[in-house]
C-alpha cells in the first residue's frame, strides 16, 4: 500500500500534462487511462517483486506527449511503453514462477483490453464494453489451472478482448461464450453443455458453430469413452452418425483414428487439441470478422489441453513465452488503433495462423523442437504482415475522387506510362462474398493495343467495411495489396477497403475503368487514385 | 551507395560480426532474438505508412541500427559469464570495427562534412596532388575537391607564407596519415580511415581494462558504450583528429603502465604532433611517468627543467599560444570562466557529460576513490589535469563548431576506467540501465541526424529547441546552460557535486539503501510536469534568437555559420514590417539591442522610438503592461538587431 501514494503521484502527474496539452485526439486526452494501466501493472510488479521498476514508464508517457509532436507516432508509442511494461512483467514472473497467479493475470487482461476498449468511451457504447470487460475477466479466470495463468492463456485473453466487436452488442458476448466454452470442455456436463447453448443462442447465429462444434466434440469423446468403456462395437462404427456432421467433426474423427483401428479397440483419449484444429478449420470457411474469432477460440481450446493443464513449464518448453511476447507486443503497441487492428487480428493470412495452432498439434512435435518452429512460425508471422502492407512505389499520383455507378464507365488520358495502380473502393458492397464481380480496369497503348484487368472482392473490397460498425456482419475480404491507411483512433479506427490495381502495359496512354453491370442498385465504384510510373 | 546498399550493409555488419564473440548456444540465442528484431522492424517499418506516420528511412535505418547494437550489448552483458562467450579486446575491437566501416557509408550520405574536417580532407588532397601543403590551387579548385563544399575559404588563423602561400592552421599528421584511405576510397576511404583507427582504439582501450585488473562483467558493460555511445561514435565515422588521439592516449597509458619506454615515447610524441593541445597531455604523462621511474629520478628532473623554464616563459609573454586564438585572452583566467567551464562540461545541456555522455559522468563521479584506482587510472587522471586547467577558462571551452564533447574525446580510454572501476564497486544497476537508454537515444540522435550534432552554442540545447520551438514557450531555460548561465545550470551543478562529494566521503563498506523505485519514479514525473507547467509560463527574460520565438520575416544575426559566433552577443535581425511574437511576462522592461541609424519598434501596443547605437549594442526602457502574456514585436521602420527583452 506504501507504493499506491507514489504511484498515484506519477499518475496526477501525467493528468497534469495532459491538462496543460490539450489535444482534439481523444487518445491524448486518455492519457490518465493509459497511466492508469501502466500503474497498475507496476504495482503487480511491486506485489511479486518488492520494487516497482515499471514505476520509470509513468514519468516517460509525460516526457513523450511533450516531446513527441507526430500526433500518429506519439500514440504508437503510448502503446509501445504499454506493451513492453506488460511484458517485462510477464516475462520476469514466467521467467522465475512459471505461471501469472490468477489475480495477476485478470488485473492484466483487464487493463490491456480496457486501454484497447475503452478509448473513446461513449455512452452507447457502455453495455458493450462493460460486457467485453467481464467477458474477458470470466476467460482468464476460466483459462486459470491450480498453478495460475499461463503465457499463452494470456494471449488468448487479450486477443479475445481486441477483437470481441462492440458493435453489435451481441458480439461483445465473445469472450463470455469463449469462457462458458473452456469451462464446458474443463467439466463436461449438462449444465456446462446447457451454459454453453444459452449463451451461444443470446449471442447469435455467429457464435452457433463454435457452440455447435464444440458440443459434438464433447458429445464424441463421451460417446468413445463409453464404447472403450463396453469393448461392444468397433470404435469405427460409432463414427458414422457422426458423418454427417459439420466438417470440423469429421476433421476430428479422422485425426482421432488410424486405419488398424478400424477392426480394433484402441485406448484412445479425446483430445482437446483435435477439438482445437476443428475450430480452426472452421475459420477458413467463415467470413473473416468470425475468423479472427473462431481462430482464437481454437487457441484457447487448445490451452485447455490436459497436457498444457497438468505440466505449468510446458508453456515455456514450447517456446510460447517467445510467441505471446510477440503478439502482445503487436496489440498493446497498437492499443490507440485497436479498432483497426481488431479487424486484422489475429493474422491478416488465416493459412499462417491454421499452422501456427495445427501443426505443432497435430503433429505431436517434440517439445524441444517447439521453440525454434514457434521462433520461425513468429517471425513468418511478422513478415506476413508486409505482405498486407504495400510497398510505396515510386510515380506520379494523380488524385481522381470518382464514383461510378453499375454500368458506368471513366476514363483518363495519362502521359506514356508502363505501370498503372488504380486505388478502388466499393461503396454499399459489404454484402458482397469474395470473388464478386465489381467491374474492369482496362489500359490502351498509342497504338491500340489493350489489356484488362477483372476487379473482384478481394482485389478491393467496400471503403468503409473496416468499420467498427459494420465488419461484424461484413462478408467483404481484406484486399492483397493495398494503399489504405488507418483513419479514426481507438476502438473507432479502421482500415479503408481501397485496394489497388495494378496494370502494366508499355507506353500506356489511357486508362478506363467501368463499374460491372452485377453491382447491386446502390452499389458503387470509388476510384481514389491513380498513380502511373515508369519501369 | 544507395541508401538500400548502406543498409544492407549495416544489417549484414551487425548480424555476421557479432558471431565473432557469440558461439555455440549463445550464437543460436543471438540469430534467434536477432531475427525477430530484424522481422519486428522490418514489419513496423512497412507497417508505419499504413498509420499515416511519416517515416524518414535514413532515420529507420539508425533506429534499426541502434535496435540491433542495444541487443548485442544486452547479450553481451548477460552472458558474461558464459563459456560460450568467446571474448577477447581483438574480437570486441573487430566487432566495433565492422560497425564502424559499414556506418561511412550511411553517415557520409546523411550531410556534408562540416568544421574542421573538410580542411584536413583539403590538405590531404593538396598531399597527394602538389605533395604540397599549400592549398591556394585546392581553394581556387573546390568543385574537384572530394569534400564536396565549393563554400571553403581559409580560416581564421591560418597562416600565409613568405611569398603568399595559404596554409592550413591544423597540424598536417592527421591528414597524412589519411592518404592512403583516401587514394584509395576518396572520402569514404578518408572516413574509414578514421573508422579503422577508432576501432584500434577501442582494443587499445579494453586491453587497458584487462591489463587494470578489471572484471570482465565490467568490461563488457562499458564496451557497448565506449564503442557505440558518445561521444566517440560520433568522431569514428568523422575526420577529427579526437578518436585517433584517444588511441594513441590509451597506448600511451598502457606502454607506461607496462614500462614500455620506445612505445610510449612514440605514443606521446605522435599525440603531439596530431594536435598542439595534446602536447600538454603528452608532457605530462612523460613527466609523471619519468618521475616514477626511481632510477631516472634525477635525471628526470633535470630534463623537466631543461624543457620547463623555457616553456614557462613562451607561456608568460604569449599565453595566447596555449590558450585562445586571440580572444580576449586577458578574461581568460578568470575565476568566472574557469566555474563556467568546468560546470559546462559537467552538466550543459548542450556541451556537458550530464546530458551527452551520462554514463562517464556516472563514472566520473562514483569512482573518486584514488586508493582504489589502478597505476594507468591515476596517471591518465594526472595527465588530464594540465589539460584541462586551460581548457575550463577558454571561450571555445564547449568545442565550438563540431559534435559536442570535442575537447574530451581524448581521454575517452580513462572515462572507461573510471566507468568499469565504479561497476566493480557496484555501481547502481538502475543508473547505468538509465545512461545506457539515454545514450542509446544518443546515438541514435547521432546517426539519424549527423549534422545537427554540430550547434551554435547560443545557450540553447538541441532538445530544448526541439520542444520550445513546437510549444511556442521556452523550455530551454529549464535546460542547464553554462553557455548562457542560468539557475537551472547552478541547480544541476549542485546536485552532481552533492553526488559526488556523497561519493567521495561516504564510508567503503556502508550500506546502500536503495531508493525506492516508485518514490523516484513520482519525484521525476513531478518534475516533468511542473516542469512543463512552469515552462509553458510567460518567462521574464526572451532572447529573440530562441527557437520558441515565432519570427515572421528577418534573419539570424549574426549568420550561423559565423566563425567563433558564440563571441558575438547575437540576436534577430528585424527589417521593416518584420515580427516576432514570443510568450513575455510584460511589465517595465529593457530591450537590447543594435542599430546603425534609428528604428522604430512597436510592442504591446507601444511605439518606440530606438536611437541608433552606432553598431553597438544598448538598451532602451519600454513600459509595458504587467499582463503575461504571448507579445508581438513589430519593427515599423528601419534595421535592427534585437538581442533580448527582460522584465524588471
Amino acid at each position: 500500500m506504501r507504493l499506491v501514494a507514489p504511484l498515484a503521484t506519477c499518475v496526477a502527474s501525467v493528468w497534469l500534462i495532459s491538462l496543460q496539452a490539450p489535444s482534439d485526439s481523444f487518445i491524448d486526452r486518455a492519457l490518465p487511462l493509459y497511466a492508469v494501466a501502466v500503474a497498475v501493472v507496476a504495482l503487480l510488479e511491486a506485489l511479486r517483486f518488492g520494487d516497482a521498476k515499471l514505476a520509470f514508464a509513468l514519468p516517460l508517457l509525460g516526457v513523450i506527449r511533450i516531446a513527441v509532436f507526430d500526433e500518429n507516432l506519439r500514440i504508437l508509442v503510448y502503446g509501445v511503453i504499454l506493451a513492453v511494461a506488460v511484458i517485462t512483467l510477464t516475462a520476469r514472473v514466467l521467467a522465475r514462477f512459471g505461471r501469472l497467479t490468477t489475480r495477476e493475470g485478470v488485473a492484466l487482461v483487464v487493463v490491456c483490453v480496457a486501454a484497447m476498449k475503452l478509448v473513446p468511451f461513449s455512452v452507447e457504447l457502455a453495455l458493450p464494453q462493460a460486457i467485453v470487460l467481464f467477458g474477458v475477466a470470466l476467460l482468464a479466470l476460466s483459462l486459470a489451472t491450480r498453478e495460475g495463468l499461463g503465457a499463452g492463456a494470456l494471449i488468448v485473453c487479450l486477443a479475445a478482448g481486441m477483437v470481441a466487436p462492440l458493435v453489435p452488442t451481441k458480439g461483445s458476448l465473445f469472450p463470455l461464450l469463449l469462457a462458458a466454452v473452456l469451462c464446458a470442455l474443463r467439466g463436461p456436463s449438462p449444465f456446462s453443455i446447457a451454459a454453453v447453448a444459452v449463451t451461444a443462442a443470446i449471442a447469435g447465429r455467429w457464435a452457433w458453430p463454435l457452440a455447435g462444434l464444440v458440443v459434438c466434440a464433447m458429445l464424441l469423446e463421451e460417446v468413445i469413452g463409453s464404447v472403450q468403456a463396453r469393448r461392444t462395437v468397433p470404435a469405427a462404427l460409432a463414427v458414422v452418425p457422426f458423418g454427417a456432421l459439420p466438417l470440423g467433426t469429421g476433421a476430428l474423427a479422422a485425426a482421432t483414428f488410424s486405419p488398424e483401428s478400424i477392426f480394433a479397440l484402441p485406448r484412445l483419449a479425446m483430445r482437446r487439441r483435435h477439438a482445437a484444429v476443428a475450430v480452426a478449420l472452421a475459420a477458413l470457411v467463415l467470413r473473416p470478422s468470425l475468423g479472427a474469432l473462431y481462430m482464437i477460440a481454437a487457441l484457447a481450446i487448445l490451452m485447455t489441453d490436459e497436457e498444457s493443464a497438468s505440466d505449468p513449464r510446458v508453456g515455456m518448453r514450447r517456446g510460447v513465452p517467445l510467441v505471446a511476447a510477440t503478439f502482445v507486443f503487436a496489440m498493446l503497441s497498437l492499443a490507440g488503433f485497436s479498432g483497426a487492428v481488431a479487424s486484422r487480428f489475429p493474422l491478416p493470412l488465416p493459412y499462417v495462423a491454421v499452422a501456427l495452432v495445427a501443426l505443432p498439434a497435430l503433429l505431436a512435435w517434440p517439445a524441444r523442437r517447439l521453440p525454434a518452429v514457434t521462433v520461425v512460425l513468429s517471425a513468418v508471422a511478422l513478415v506476413a504482415a508486409v505482405a498486407y502492407s504495400s510497398v510505396v512505389r515510386q510515380g506520379t499520383a494523380i488524385e481522381v475522387n470518382e464514383v461510378l455507378a453499375p454500368g458506368e464507365s471513366w476514363e483518363l488520358a495519362i502521359e506514356a506510362s508502363d505501370e498503372i495502380r488504380v486505388e478502388i473502393a466499393g461503396g454499399n458492397l459489404t454484402s458482397q462474398r469474395a470473388g464478386a464481380p465489381l467491374g474492369v480496369v482496362e489500359a490502351f497503348d498509342a497504338n491500340g493495343r489493350a489489356i484488362q484487368r477483372n476487379i473482384v472482392i478481394g482485389d478491393v473490397a467496400d471503403w468503409g467495411f473496416g468499420r467498427p460498425g459494420h465488419y461484424f456482419a461484413a462478408h467483404n475480404e481484406w484486399p492483397w495489396v493495398s494503399d489504405a491507411k488507418v483513419a479514426e483512433y481507438g476502438n473507432e479506427a479502421f482500415f479503408g477497403g481501397s485496394g489497388s490495381i495494378i496494370v502494366t502495359l508499355p507506353s500506356a496512354t489511357r486508362v478506363r475503368v467501368t463499374a460491372a453491370t452485377s453491382l447491386p442498385r446502390d452499389g458503387r465504384v470509388k476510384i481514389d487514385s491513380i498513380t502511373v510510373a515508369h519501369r | 551507395m544507395t541508401l538500400f546498399g548502406c543498409f544492407a550493409l549495416l544489417v549484414a555488419a551487425t548480424s555476421v560480426a557479432p558471431l565473432l564473440v557469440f558461439r555455440g548456444a549463445l550464437r543460436v540465442r543471438f540469430a534467434t532474438i536477432d531475427a525477430l528484431v530484424s522481422a519486428a522492424s522490418l514489419a513496423l517499418w512497412l507497417l508505419l505508412p499504413r498509420l499515416a506516420i511519416g517515416a524518414d528511412a535514413g532515420v529507420a535505418i539508425a533506429a534499426f541500427v541502434v535496435a540491433k547494437l542495444v541487443t548485442i550489448s544486452a547479450l553481451l552483458v548477460a552472458s558474461h559469464d558464459s563459456e560460450d562467450l568467446a571474448w577477447s579486446p581483438l574480437r570486441g575491437a573487430l566487432l566495433a570495427g565492422a560497425v564502424y566501416l559499414a556506418l561511412v557509408p550511411f553517415v557520409v550520405s546523411r550531410g556534408p562534412i562540416d568544421g574542421d574536417e573538410p580542411f584536413y580532407l583539403l590538405v590531404t588532397e593538396s598531399l597527394v596532388r602538389d605533395r604540397d601543403l599549400d592549398l591556394r590551387n585546392q581553394y581556387a579548385e573546390l568543385s574537384r575537391s572530394e569534400t564536396g563544399r565549393t563554400d571553403l575559404a581559409p580560416q581564421l588563423g591560418d597562416p600565409v607564407g613568405a611569398d603568399g602561400e595559404q596554409y592550413s592552421r591544423h597540424e598536417p599528421l592527421l591528414p597524412f596519415v589519411l592518404i592512403p584511405g583516401y587514394l584509395a576510397g576518396g572520402l569514404h576511404g578518408a572516413v574509414a580511415t578514421i573508422a579503422l583507427l577508432a576501432a584500434l582504439g577501442v582494443a587499445s582501450t579494453l586491453r587497458l581494462l584487462e591489463e587494470e585488473g578489471l572484471s570482465r562483467r565490467a568490461t563488457l558493460v562499458v564496451f557497448p558504450l565506449l564503442a557505440f555511445g558518445p561521444p566517440l561514435l560520433a568522431y569514428a565515422t568523422r575526420i577529427w583528429p579526437e578518436a585517433p588521439a584517444a588511441l594513441l592516449f590509451a597506448e600511451a597509458l598502457r606502454a607506461a603502465r607496462r614500462g614500455k619506454r620506445s612505445r610510449a615515447g612514440l605514443a606521446l610524441v605522435l599525440l603531439a604532433l596530431l594536435k598542439i593541445r595534446f602536447a600538454l597531455i603528452s608532457g605530462t604523462i612523460a613527466a609523471g611517468w619519468l618521475l616514477l621511474q626511481r632510477e631516472s629520478r634525477k635525471k628526470a628532473l633535470v630534463a623537466l627543467a631543461f624543457l620547463a623554464i623555457p616553456a614557462a616563459a613562451i607561456l608568460a609573454l604569449y599565453p595566447q599560444v596555449i590558450a585562445v586564438r586571440m580572444f580576449d585572452p586577458e578574461d581568460v583566467f578568470t575565476v568566472r570562466n574557469y566555474l563556467r567551464g568546468f560546470g559546462g562540461l559537467l552538466v550543459d545541456g548542450q556541451a556537458g557529460l550530464l546530458f551527452q555522455a551520462p554514463f562517464w559522468l556516472l563514472g566520473l563521479i562514483a569512482a573518486f576513490r584514488w586508493r582504489s584506482l589502478g597505476a594507468a587510472t591515476k596517471l591518465g587522471i594526472v595527465a588530464a589535469i594540465p589539460y584541462l586547467l586551460l581548457l575550463f577558462p577558454r571561450s571555445e571551452w564547449h568545442g565550438g563548431w563540431s559534435p559536442p564533447l570535442r575537447y574530451l574525446v581524448v581521454f575517452v580510454p580513462l572515462f572507461a576506467l573510471l566507468a568499469a572501476s565504479a561497476i566493480d564497486r557496484h555501481l547502481s544497476r538502475g543508473a547505468i540501465l538509465a545512461a545506457a537508454t539515454w545514450s542509446a537515444g544518443l546515438s541514435l540522435h547521432a546517426l539519424a541526424f549527423p549534422n545537427a550534432l554540430f550547434q551554435i552554442a547560443s545557450g540553447e540545447s538541441v532538445w530544448g529547441r526541439w520542444v520550445s520551438a513546437f510549444w511556442g514557450a521556452d523550455l530551454s531555460r529549464l535546460v542547464p546552460s553554462a553557455i548562457r548561465p542560468n539557475g537551472a545550470a547552478m541547480i544541476v551543478l549542485v546536485i552532481v557535486l552533492s553526488g559526488a562529494a556523497w561519493s567521495f566521503f561516504r564510508p567503503e563498506r556502508s550500506r546502500l539503501t536503495r531508493p525506492n523505485s516508485a518514490v523516484v519514479a513520482s519525484l521525476i514525473a513531478v518534475i516533468v510536469a511542473c516542469g512543463f507547467t512552469v515552462a509553458r509560463m510567460p518567462g521574464r527574460i526572451v532572447e529573440l534568437e530562441d527557437a520558441h520565438v515565432r519570427r515572421y520575416g528577418g534573419e539570424l544575426f549574426p549568420d550561423v555559420f559565423t566563425v567563433a559566433r558564440f563571441r558575438f552577443r547575437g540576436g534577430w535581425q528585424f527589417h521593416e514590417a518584420t515580427k516576432a511574437s514570443f510568450l513575455f511576462a510584460g511589465g517595465p522592461s529593457t530591450l537590447r539591442y543594435s542599430a546603425v541609424a534609428p528604428a522604430t519598434v512597436e510592442i504591446g501596443g507601444r511605439r518606440i522610438e530606438l536611437p541608433s547605437t552606432g553598431g553597438a549594442y544598448a538598451t532602451a526602457l519600454v513600459d509595458l503592461p504587467r499582463v503575461p502574456g504571448r507579445y508581438t514585436l513589430l519593427c515599423v521602420k528601419g534595421d535592427l538587431v534585437v538581442d533580448r527583452i527582460a522584465s524588471e
